[in-house]
């Protein structure tokens, strides 16, 4: 059994009585290709942004490398090598594919966190980010304003953007929304060998369950904030609990 | 038509421009990075020219003006920390009503403070001359420069083109034009947000302190009283023309405007006296009706 990478414990968030996480748990372990499944407004982004920094919890924890992560800013947790994607697109639109990217590698050598320039390492950068771009084959749009490339581009982009920044652990918002299933397939190869290449373990949070579970090499399904199944995905499709959320109880 | 008159007219023009250039390009840097319209714009430049003449009274009129820089730096991340950030995400009207009302806040604060009457830099009594900043103007060949545009040329337009330059290349111009495309995403990569905005805001409030101590006549000619405000208000109508999202627009639409008030004043005024108030407004109407995005707006996509 390989190390735990990301541990949330008993997560609870509410909004004004709607409650979007009810006693969440999981572990996600180094390699893992995690799957976080669920009918819509299941809970999956909240998890995600609680996760992220983004929301806090009213309950519960997560803990990352074995550190709470409790009161640290999204900032510093994309620091400590938790990266994202987001469902909407939320590339730097105005920006080219090649200053997204450098944008996300900067991060990862450190720099821009400090006001001055740092032309020693403008180099590392740009070869990093330019590899990124390579391996992703996105080398041909370069020099294209993000915003300009059709969608399915654009989603290959946000995910070069966050591996760019040398993320030990990507969380995935619904990368595969809106992609034609050619589009799909050619993202899901490029996940699992970034994988590979660079050691980065997924989160995936996806609407759709047919992609997740070929891929993933463990699923959580969640519905209304709470967790119906975790697990290995072969065990998914026999779970009633799943049956249930996914196709209704028949009469 | 006299060479010599044309030359001058245009250098005055590119003079006033950049003073222009300056203060709008500080206004637009704010809109890009927040989304927000500063209403209280032309109070950042009577607050600065206020500041500047404070300073003036106590030291010469160069290190006046430089002094008076991280005071309205820390003035613009006072204005966002207190004005700007408690209305973080709620509506936009809210947040043009907030500046709307901070501009006559500070209206009134600086009558408070500073009197009604029209001041004369670092002449605490109006019997004393005002002060200058060294006498620069000089004459070649029948064309007259003043000191004054002297000054706002050497001082004022690199100022604006530094800050083009710095927004395209330097690593805070890049997170800042990060956080003026996406800030959830700006947020998730690690960058500091929060402080990019408050240093937009401070670099806004310099920029109009440099144009309002000069407009306010650090340079020669007066000092600073109300009727800035009413200068101030020059910059709604060349952000429009440059795009109001550019910051190399509102550069070249500051230079443009002050060229044009410029030949204007020296053509026109005599025939239809007062036109140069309302020439900038004219042209922006005229150039929106061909393009509404103005002269360097981004031209809105939507794809979904």
């Amino acid at each position: 059994m390989s190390r735990v990478l990301l541990e949330a414990h008993d997560l609870h968030l509410s909004f004004r009585g709607v409650k979007a996480l009810v006693g969440v748990s999981f572990r996600v372990s180094q390699g893992d290709l995690f799957a976080v499944i669920g009918p819509n407004g299941a809970g999956k982004t909240s998890l995600l942004n609680v996760l992220s920094g983004l929301y806090k919890p009213q309950q519960g924890r997560v803990t990352f490398l074995g550190e709470d992560l409790a009161g640290l800013s999204p900032q510093q947790r994309v620091r400590k090598g938790l990266g994202r994607t987001f469902q909407n697109l939320e590339l730097f639109r105005g920006m080219t594919v090649l200053e997204n990217a450098k944008l996300g590698a900067e991060l990862a050598v450190g720099a821009y966190t400090d006001l001055l320039p740092k032309a020693r390492l403008e180099w590392e950068i740009r070869r990093h980010a330019e590899e990124v771009l390579d391996y992703l084959h996105l080398s041909p749009y370069r020099h294209a304003p993000a915003g300009a490339l059709p969608y399915g581009l654009q989603k290959r982009v946000e995910v070069a953007r966050a591996l760019a920044g040398r993320p030990k652990l990507l969380l995935l918002d619904e990368p595969m929304a809106g992609l034609s299933l050619e589009e799909k397939q050619d993202l899901a190869r490029f996940l699992l060998d970034a994988r590979r290449e660079w050691g980065v373990t997924l989160v995936l949070v996806e609407h759709d369950l047919k992609a997740v579970l070929e891929l993933s090499t463990g699923v959580l399904v969640m519905s209304y904030g709470e967790v119906l199944y975790q697990g290995a995905p072969a065990g998914v499709r026999d779970n009633p609990r799943v049956a249930e959320a996914y196709l209704g109880r028949s009469a | 038509m006299d060479f010599a008159l044309v030359l001058q007219t245009v250098f005055n023009g590119l003079a006033n421009g950049a003073l222009y250039a300056v203060i709008t390009a500080g206004f637009v840097l704010v809109y890009r990075a927040t989304s927000v319209v500063n209403f209280a714009i032309a109070e950042f430049l009577l607050i600065g020219a206020y500041l500047t003449y404070t300073l003036s009274l106590f030291l010469p009129m160069l290190p006046a003006i430089f002094l008076a820089l991280p005071l309205a730096f820390a003035f613009g991340v006072l204005v966002e920390r207190g004005f700007v950030r408690p209305l973080l995400g709620r509506n936009v009207v809210a947040v043009i009503m907030a500046t709307i009302g901070l501009a006559s806040a500070l209206d009134g604060a600086a009558l408070i403070v500073w009197g009604p009457d029209q001041k004369a830099m670092g002449a605490a009594s109006i019997a004393q001359l005002p002060k200058e900043v060294p006498n620069l103007a000089f004459s070649i060949g029948g064309v007259f420069l003043s000191s004054k545009a002297v000054w706002s040329l050497i001082l004022a337009l690199p100022l604006a083109i530094l800050l083009v330059v710095l927004l395209k290349y330097s690593r805070y111009g890049v997170l800042l034009r990060a956080v003026s495309e996406s800030e959830t995403a700006a947020l998730a990569m690690g960058i500091n947000a929060p402080r990019v905005v408050a240093v937009a805001w401070g670099v806004s409030a310099v920029m109009a302190t440099i144009g309002g101590a000069f407009l306010a006549g650090a340079a020669g000619g007066g000092g600073p009283g109300h009727h800035l405000v009413l200068l101030g208000l020059i910059v709604f109508p060349i952000a429009i023309l440059g795009g109001f999202d550019s910051v190399p627009g509102a550069v070249v639409a500051g230079l443009l405007i002050g060229l044009i008030e410029a030949f204007s004043q020296l053509y026109l005024e005599s025939l239809l006296p007062g036109i140069t108030q309302a020439i900038p407004f004219v042209i922006v109407l005229l150039v929106l009706l061909v393009r509404p995005y103005g002269l360097f707006g981004q031209h809105r996509i939507e794809r979904v």
